[in-house]
């Protein structure tokens, strides 16, 4: 049960998906399951970036913002420079993940609080970018996802990502760095220089994010990303990687993720009023989280 | 030209002057002994040349070049590869992870399953899969040690490798450096066991008070006159034998009936009040579980008196309040490193320290204070912080911490592992003084003297059970090891 951390977000998210095949049973048809995965993909990408700064002992607070940042950009750009518009996001949420891996890793300022201060920059960024909601996506674009096979073969690529970075020589320092940076360091491991490049991966997943959600959505809202940023790190956390660093995995957070989509969808059919889906949102993670705990049998102190 | 030369190495850490000026060269296909009481000096020596640490002023030369590793990467990818007596492995990582770690970061090809398997086999058992952090306190020097020997460094430091081995461990790395050593590569060997290093090195340099006052040829050299020069003054390692005193009679103050608990198939035992009773048999045979337990560290089964009351602690907060107390050796774990001495002092019993809603810190650090100097506690104030202290005087701190909780019982598990002579006698003086006034205390000691100068009597463990007792006249290290050994099956 150690070995696999991830294994209660599994059988929690297989529980869900039997709740809504039995009480939303038009999850089950390919289009909807589809839109569904679509829909879920942008959490999933926060996710999985947040995992890999997470894995590094770090936090990004500011990776909602960041791909709100890459949104607008891209929903700027898209009207006169289509094939410019996803790259010149990439790079801008690229360079927004080197500000952080700087601010955290050269300039030893704490994660939590760097963050959170650079989440307002890229936020403020992108009110500067884009006033109100606005901007347009060429169809070509949206068409690109509409293919019932294409959700589906993004999370595989995603997990096949997570499992590469975990066997690659930067994986295995990052997963050192976290768990002890000092030990790592006396290992010879160049401890910021494998931060910052867990940051700046972070900013491009973010970033990509950003231009799922401006796909799925069609338009450019200056607001949209920054609401995500607390439950991506839920889904980390609910995935089995320690929020203190050093283990857990990006496939834990793709689970993470895709259990919290199931839960809203489930809610959503459910027709719980909207007031009390946060409500419930909230005692569903907390529940998860101990649930995880207890198959893990995580102790405070076993000598 | 020596391999490594160092020329008036000097480094203060904030009002301590941890090297004055030290010279020190290591030839070429030599075993260099480094001993030296606590805080003189000898880990600010190898971090420096480790790159960890920078000087303050003097100069490492590596070949006869002037060398200034920036950080540990450097003097690895140099050949330099330093075992360290703990907090360079990755407790999340597996033990074949942490072996691979140093050859990742320096880009080289990693070695196969197969090379760590037959290495490790060399030195002792170590499962490849098992996280670092489960691993028992020797398993882990053993894993640093193999670390740094895979990487076939030309210079291999080893910061006291043996302190929590057993003799068949240190027989085994020794055995495995001879032919390190003979196959061109160089050592140098620090540590508090004077036995050892005078059985393994070529040459022995004695570092006092950040200074080396003397480089002597091992062959022919006594302990005695190595603990002369380490100390300055004439100071003896104390063989008290505590068993030689008369054994407390009356109620006992511990009674234990059949406890089980992981690692542990079912003990009986009591310790009187003003009693020392060692735990003693190879390692790993549940010693430090069956403290543990006590302490309401571990879950359990059986039943347990305290003085004549029925109890069972749950957890370690209980076990504190009932007046069972425990110091550890694992540093690492048990001292807040970057708190103040005094909060470390005081850090299990607040509680006593209560007026109305607040605390009375002027009190509590007034009974801290007090604690402290009972101890001989060598530090700059109760502000300054525990990182700031040696390694020995942490130590007393952790036995402070637990005296001000007002413990009837101490629980001591290898409270001195990495202690050096001079302050270990200290600390045991202190722990049977305190014993004289009434405390019981149980003792486990991976280094067997430890148990011998300071036990009444010894309780031997095997697999979880109790299968010998040694008092009086079997008090001896021949006694110790045929009694442990006799057990048979654990070891292998």
């Amino acid at each position: 049960m150690a070995r696999v951390p991830y294994l209660p977000a599994l059988l929690l998210a297989l529980l869900l998906f039997l709740g809504n095949a039995v009480l939303a049973p038009a999850l089950l048809d390919p289009t909807n399951l589809a839109r569904f995965l679509f829909s879920a993909l942008p959490l999933a990408l926060l996710a999985a970036g947040q995992t890999l700064v997470i894995l590094g002992g770090g936090i990004d607070l500011s990776s909602g913002a960041l791909l709100t940042l890459s949104l607008v950009v891209a929903a700027t750009l898209f009207g006169e420079r289509p094939l410019l518009a996803p790259l010149v996001a990439l790079l801008v949420a690229g360079v927004g993940g080197l500000v952080n891996g700087l601010a955290v890793a050269y300039l030893r300022l704490q994660p939590l609080v760097a963050t959170f201060a650079t989440g307002f920059l890229f936020g403020g960024l992108a009110l500067w970018v884009l006033p109100r909601p606005g901007g347009s996506v060429p169809p070509g674009f949206q068409d690109l996802f509409a293919p019932t096979w294409v959700p589906p073969t993004c999370f595989l690529l995603l997990a096949l990502l997570g499992r590469l970075v975990a066997r690659s020589p930067f994986g295995r320092c990052l997963y050192a760095a976290g768990g002890s940076p000092q030990a790592a360091y006396a290992n010879g491991v160049p401890v910021p220089r494998v931060l910052l490049q867990a940051y700046l991966m972070g900013g491009l997943l973010s970033g990509a994010g950003g231009l799922l959600l401006l796909a799925e959505t069609g338009t450019g809202d200056p607001l949209v990303g920054q609401p995500l940023t607390l439950p991506a790190i839920a889904a980390v956390a609910l995935g089995g990687t320690r929020l203190s660093g050093g283990a857990g995995s990006v496939e834990g957070s793709l689970l993470g993720a895709l259990l919290l989509a199931l839960f809203r969808n489930l809610v959503f059919f459910l027709g719980v009023p909207s007031n009390l889906q946060l409500l419930a949102e909230g005692v569903v993670v907390l529940l998860a989280l101990a649930a995880s705990n207890t198959l893990l049998g995580r102790r405070l102190w076993s000598g | 030209m020596a391999l490594l030369e160092v020329r008036g190495l000097r480094k203060r850490f904030g009002p301590t002057l941890a090297l004055r000026g030290v010279d020190l060269e290591v030839e070429r296909g030599e075993v260099l002994g480094l001993v030296g009481a606590n805080g003189s000096g000898k880990s600010t020596l190898i971090r420096i040349v480790a790159g960890l640490v920078a000087p303050d002023a003097g100069e490492v030369l590596w070949e006869g070049r002037p060398f200034r590793p920036r950080d540990p990467r450097w003097a690895l990818a140099q050949g330099i590869a330093v075992a360290y007596q703990e907090g360079s492995l990755l407790p999340l990582l597996s033990v074949a992870d942490n072996l691979r770690l140093p050859f990742l970061a320096l880009g080289r090809p990693l070695p196969a399953r197969s090379e760590l398997q037959s290495f490790l086999g060399s030195l002792g058992e170590l499962p490849l899969e098992a996280p670092a952090g489960s691993l028992s306190q020797s398993q882990r020097q053993l894993l640093e040690v193999a670390k740094a020997m895979l990487l076939g460094p030309r210079l291999l430091i080893l910061d006291e490798p043996t302190a929590a081995l057993d003799r068949e461990g240190v027989g085994r790395l020794f055995a495995l450096l001879r032919r390190f050593v003979a196959a061109g590569g160089t050592v140098l060997f620090v540590t508090h066991r004077l036995g050892e290093v005078l059985e393994l090195a070529h040459r022995v340099a004695v570092l006092r008070a950040g200074e080396v006052v003397g480089t002597l040829a091992a062959r022919g050299l006594r302990p005695e006159e190595l603990v002369r020069l380490m100390a300055g003054a004439e100071e003896k390692e104390e063989g008290q034998g505590a068993h030689e005193g008369a054994i407390p009679e009356g109620q006992p103050l511990l009674q234990v009936r059949g406890l089980v608990a992981p690692g542990l198939k079912g003990v009986d035992l009591q310790v009187a009040p003003g009693e020392v009773v060692g735990l003693g048999g190879l390692q790993g045979q549940g010693q430090r579980e069956l403290l543990l337990a006590l302490y309401g560290a571990l879950p359990w089964e059986g039943e347990v008196w305290l003085a004549g009351r029925s109890v069972h602690p749950a957890h370690p907060g209980e076990a504190l309040r009932l007046g069972i107390a425990y110091v550890g050796g694992d540093r690492a774990a048990l001292a807040f490193l970057t708190r103040s001495v005094g909060e470390n002092l005081l850090a299990a019993s607040w509680a006593h320290f209560r007026r109305g809603p607040l605390l009375d810190l002027a009190r509590a650090y007034a009974s801290a204070a007090a604690v402290a100097k009972g101890l001989d506690l060598v530090y700059a104030g109760l502000e300054a912080p525990m990182a700031s202290l040696s390694g020995g005087n942490q130590q007393k701190v952790l036995l402070g911490r637990a005296l001000l909780a007002g413990p009837r019982l101490l629980l001591l598990d290898d409270p001195a592992v990495g202690v050096d002579p001079p302050t270990r006698t200290a600390f045991y003086r202190r722990v049977r003084a305190l014993a004289r006034e009434g405390l019981g205390v149980l003792l486990y000691a991976s280094d067997e003297e430890e148990l011998l100068q300071n036990a009444h009597r010894v309780l031997v463990l095997a697999g979880g059970r109790l299968v010998a007792e040694l008092r009086g006249p079997e008090l001896t290290r021949e006694g110790l090891i045929a009694a442990s050994l006799r057990a048979g099956g654990g070891h292998g």
